[in-house]
């Protein structure tokens, strides 16, 4: 295979990085043709070494020209899709943005498609600097913050991943040895991806970033460390190497999922609710592939594709809402269905699909997820599995209330800048992923068949003919939505108001009317769960405060050490110079007889040393 | 004919004199820049000799692979600082004194480099630590003259134990000439009473406090200490003795240990500190125990390692430095809470300063990153698992701590108070910057290129 030309979509990246940077001063109209066209080549050449695809070798480990490959084109669309819509959301952009756009699109490329670790770990770091100044990009206040600790965390992760990398010569050293490896790529890995204790800069970073960056963040960057957790658990450390490791990883996907949409239940913010969203779907890949059996790889992948999809979808459908109100709270949206139909239809699909509704993508890539939980056999895989379906629960829950605040609901949104989302700089990205969500939700054997197979080989106990089966009757259910949008369409447009009467009296509106967001405090003060709440508000699930604060102590402690030492060497041993030099001067008094005499002492001295030599 | 290297900077220092004053940086500059010249000639003719001697009255000196990258290296830092001098000197009179007193600096870095002789290793040794206390006392106050003591102070102290094993090993060999000694082997208690030497010198704890203590100089000075000459002798004398010419016969990995904690508590330090220089200089402290621990393992990777993360620290701290001083030009303060919003205003800076930072993090594909990759790897290679895990907490370390720095000076913007970030004379501090944090990236990429990045394996 030549290597060159896999990475021929790194370098077409590259390449409209640096034109960017080298006409920095054309128009923004011709900017605008330069970046789609740019990206639109990116996707092609992403699509043209396709042709570098290898056949199956070996039916158990997944297969990496295969998987790159994947990897790549599932960038390279998504990025195509987020730069069309980042040219409406951002019209004044300057040629920095577009241009570290396009370094971060390439490095995320180079991240999948190097053969070797070291250009993995370049591309790596390369992937996490660029992203850093596109969060900074806006230049607030908030997105200071989160740059930094974006920075921060993941910088330190990535150096925990370096260990790992080295690791790869030294691993059959020792048991401790593989133990301290694993656990460097694990927390590598989970940094990226923003697991259980370690997530703690994506409610911070997702939110404050432009909406378009917030979609690849979500979208595909948490998928990088993913796919480095990946590569190094199936290729170097065997799965099942650990069973302890592998019920650890278990648990912190259940933890993940869990903890994610029990946050993003309580959210005000459209987009920290999707960043909670996102660590949640992160926990139900996890969950898949540390199964780390190849329905489970086949589950996680899927639904990494499908997250891929409706988070980009769901993110580019909130910025509208905030491009259209200046403000990211909830409360400040409503009935938005009648000026935005087809944002409304889109994103009501994408909400579907990540709360794993049947007849779209989500569901098909739970169901395999909570198969291969199943065919684990443990006490806790079974257990994982039932959790993950409450999540989907709490997911739909979460989501209903979004699409009630925002589109339907009782308040009325305030509207500051007049939208137009009948340009195909929406509709296109918007059209293509809500397509994406309906076709692989409703032909799971061909995608399965198509993409799939190549990559993980044979899966034995996936039951094809079942999901067949639900793909069926999703083509069905595709019907009847269809007739749901003809009736939908006329119904939305208007909003009925009834007036409510309590024995005889008219109540007023402002009594009777809830937002979403009120409803949910109701979650907040369930038992149990508000003690959840109560100790995230306290930040003890922030791993980046937590550390902060242990840094700070130990650092108290190391000045004091610090300054323990030099007063023991310098100044004590100062003072024992000079106590030692003022005994010396009694020696020298001034008068002349003591010198003589000591003159006497030193020649009597010297004499008796020569005789003896 | 290649005396003239060693002999240059000392030669140039007094013919200052017959210069009015206000050329003598220029002088300095130019003789640092013939320096470089001379040395890539000297590399040049001489292509595959690796040991090049040479007498001076009965003195021999030797200049081999070693020698060329430290002095090269030294060369470079010290020119580009001459060259920031002239912005950061220009409302000063006292820049006489620090272009004398710098060349010195070079020219006993370079003896120390040039010294095939125990003796004169010696004399060069201490030559530099008094032309550190004449600089870090530069300004002629109470308190930096009282710093300037406690750094002179431990770094002839650690010399003159060092002296004592220099005497033991005559005793052992009978020569004070490192060419005759070559192979032989010394006991660890040898290799403890000059590693103290080094450990003063390249300030590694418990000796270190002077360093930080030190940052009261003028920050070219300062960047002479940390990053062109003063704590890198140390690291020579480490690698000229026991790499290239003795063994040592027992276990020294207590020596190891010791860096990686200096490292560390360094590095933990370095957290809570406000004062720019101060920050820096603890990092460098932190980077140092890094680079000994490379050299401790004594195997080609850690060795190779050690070597591309001098150079790589010798130009990232240099530049960290450098825009250390133009910030307190700019702001009036070294407190990095008061200061804010260079990233806006000072874009070539900000890209100067990054480069440098990610070097020194390691960050690929910047030098350092190859440093610390090959250093970590030659200290797995001996079996020392938790010593490479607690390397990686360090670089951890250095990386919470530069970009606290990069936060608070580049990123956060401080409202309180308007700076004029028009400092006059900044262009060409900002070019030595730059130029510093492109070096580090070429050299990167030269590696990652040309030799793939690590070695030994």
């Amino acid at each position: 295979m030549d290597i060159k030309l896999l990475f021929l979509p790194v370098f077409v990246s590259f390449g409209f990085s640096f034109l960017n940077l080298l006409f920095y001063g054309i128009g923004r109209n011709i900017r605008k043709y330069l970046s789609i066209f740019g990206s639109l080549l990116v996707l092609i050449s992403s699509i043209y070494i396709l042709k570098y695809s290898v056949a199956l070798h070996s039916s158990t480990l997944p297969n990496w020209e295969n998987l790159s490959i994947f990897f790549a084109i599932l960038i390279s669309a998504i990025s195509l899709f987020c730069i069309i819509y980042s040219q409406w959301y951002n019209p004044s952009a300057n040629f920095v943005y577009d241009s570290l756009f396009f370094l971060f699109t390439g490095s995320m490329l180079g991240v999948v498609l190097s053969g070797s670790l070291i250009y993995f770990y370049v591309f790596w770091e390369l992937m996490t600097i660029s992203s850093f100044f596109l969060v900074l990009y806006e230049n607030t206040e908030e997105s200071k913050n989160a740059s930094i600790k974006y920075i921060v965390m993941t910088g330190a992760g990535s150096i925990f991943l370096l260990f790992g990398i080295i690791g790869v010569n030294f691993i059959e050293k020792g048991i401790i040895w593989k133990h301290l490896f694993f656990f460097s790529i694990f927390i590598g890995a989970g940094v990226k991806s923003g697991l259980f204790p370690l997530y703690s800069w994506v409610p911070e970073t997702y939110p404050s970033s432009p909406t378009p960056i917030s979609a690849i963040l979500s979208g595909l960057a948490s998928k990088m460390g993913i796919y480095a957790f990946i590569k190094f658990y199936f290729t170097i450390f065997q799965p099942g190497w650990s069973i302890a490791w592998e019920n650890l990883m278990i648990i912190t996907g259940m933890i993940t999922l869990l903890s994610g949409v029990l946050l993003a239940l309580i959210q005000h913010d459209i987009k920290r609710l999707l960043a909670y969203h996102s660590i949640s779907q992160i926990g139900y890949i996890f969950l898949g592939i540390a199964c780390g059996t190849s329905i489970g790889l086949c589950g996680g992948l899927y639904h990494l594709l499908n997250h891929s999809i409706f988070k980009s979808l769901l993110f580019l459908g909130a910025g509208i809402l905030i491009k259209m109100t200046h403000s990211r709270e909830l409360e400040k949206y409503g009935r938005f269905s009648s000026i935005l139909p087809f944002t409304f239809y889109t994103f009501s699909i994408a909400s579907l699909s990540i709360s794993g509704i049947p007849p779209f993508n989500g569901f098909v890539s739970k169901w395999i997820i909570c198969q291969a939980l199943l065919e684990k056999k443990t006490g806790i895989s079974i257990f994982a599995m039932i959790i993950s379906l409450l999540g989907s629960a709490l997911t739909l829950a979460s989501f209903i209330k979004v699409l009630n605040d925002a589109f339907l609901g009782v308040g009325k949104g305030e509207i500051k800048e007049k939208i137009n989302e009948r340009t195909p700089l929406i509709i296109i990205p918007f059209g293509f992923l809500a397509l994406g969500c309906i076709v692989f939700g409703i032909s799971p054997s061909l995608v399965i068949n198509k993409i799939f197979s190549p990559i993980i080989g044979s899966i034995p106990t996936l039951n094809i003919k079942l999901i067949n089966f639900i793909s069926f009757w999703g083509y069905l259910s595709i019907l009847v939505l269809f007739a749901g949008y003809i009736y939908l369409s006329r119904q939305t447009r208007k909003f009925k108001e009834k007036k409510v009467f309590v024995g005889g009296e008219n109540i007023p509106k402002e009594i009777t009317d809830f937002d979403g967001s009120h409803f949910y405090k109701t979650v907040y003060e369930t038992n149990g769960i508000k003690d959840f709440y109560e100790i995230e508000r306290k930040g003890l699930f922030d791993s980046y405060r937590i550390s902060e604060k242990l840094f700070n102590f130990s650092s108290r402690i190391s000045n004091k050490i610090e300054i323990f030492f030099s007063d023991v060497i310098y100044q004590k041993g100062r003072e024992i110079i000079l106590f030692i030099t003022e005994k010396f001067r009694t020696f020298q008094n001034g008068l002349l007889p003591r010198y003589i005499f000591w003159i006497m002492a030193g020649l009597i001295f010297i004499m008796e040393v020569l005789k003896r030599w | 004919m290649i005396l003239l290297i060693l002999l240059l900077p000392f030669l140039g220092a007094f013919l200052r004199k017959f210069f009015p004053k206000r050329f003598s940086l220029f002088i300095a500059t130019l003789i640092t820049l013939i320096e470089i010249l001379l040395i890539f000639y000297f590399v040049q003719i001489t292509e595959n000799v690796y040991e090049m001697k040479f007498d001076l009255g009965g003195i021999l000196f030797i200049y081999d692979d070693l020698g060329i990258i430290f002095s090269i290296t030294s060369c470079f830092i010290a020119f580009l600082i001459f060259l920031y001098s002239f912005g950061y000197f220009k409302e000063e009179k006292e820049r006489d004194y620090f272009s004398f007193w710098g060349l010195i600096f070079l020219g006993s870095m370079l003896g120390v480099i040039f010294s095939d002789n125990l003796i004169s290793l010696y004399f060069f040794w201490e030559i530099a630590g008094l032309c550190s206390y004449r600089l870090i006392g530069f300004y002629r106050e109470k308190e930096h003259l009282l710093k300037a003591d406690k750094a002179f102070m431990i770094t002839v102290a650690g010399a003159g134990i060092m002296f004592l094993s220099f005497a033991y090993i005559y005793s052992i060999t009978g020569t004070f000439s490192l060419s005759e000694m070559k192979g032989i082997s010394v006991s660890p208690f040898v290799f403890l009473l000059f590693f103290i030497g080094v450990i003063t010198k390249s300030a590694t704890f418990p000796f270190h406090t002077w360093l930080p203590d030190a940052s009261v100089a003028p920050t070219p000075v300062t960047a002479f200490l940390h990053a062109a000459v003063l704590v890198k002798i140390g690291i020579y004398g480490l690698l000229r003795i026991f790499w290239k010419t003795l063994t040592v016969e027992g276990n020294i990995v207590w020596a190891l240990y010791l860096c990686i904690f200096s490292s560390l508590i360094a590095g933990i330090v370095a957290l809570i500190e406000n004062d720019f220089k101060k920050i820096l200089a603890y990092s460098t402290v932190s980077q140092l125990g890094f680079l000994i621990t490379g050299i401790l393992t004594f195997n080609n990777t850690g060795i190779s390692g050690s070597l591309i993360f001098y150079i790589a620290h010798a130009l990232g701290k240099g530049g960290l430095f450098l825009t250390a001083g133009l910030m307190e030009k700019v702001f009036k303060t070294k407190d990095i809470t008061k200061m804010g919003g260079v990233m806006k205003n000072m874009p070539f800076l900000t890209f100067g300063y990054l480069f440098s930072m990610f070097s020194v993090i390691g960050i690929p594909p910047f030098a350092g990153f190859f440093g610390k990759i090959n250093i970590i790897m030659g200290v797995l290679k001996n079996h020392l698992l938790f010593a490479g895990f607690f390397l990686i907490i360090s670089s951890i370390l250095t990386l919470l701590y530069l970009w606290r720095t990069f936060k608070y000076v580049f990123i956060f913007e401080n409202a309180t108070s308007n700076f004029d970030f028009n400092y006059k004379g900044s262009k060409i501090m900002t070019f030595s910057i730059l130029t510093l944090g492109l070096f580090s990236f070429l050299i990167g990429i030269m590696l990652f290129f040309v030799k793939g990045g690590i070695f030994g394996y």
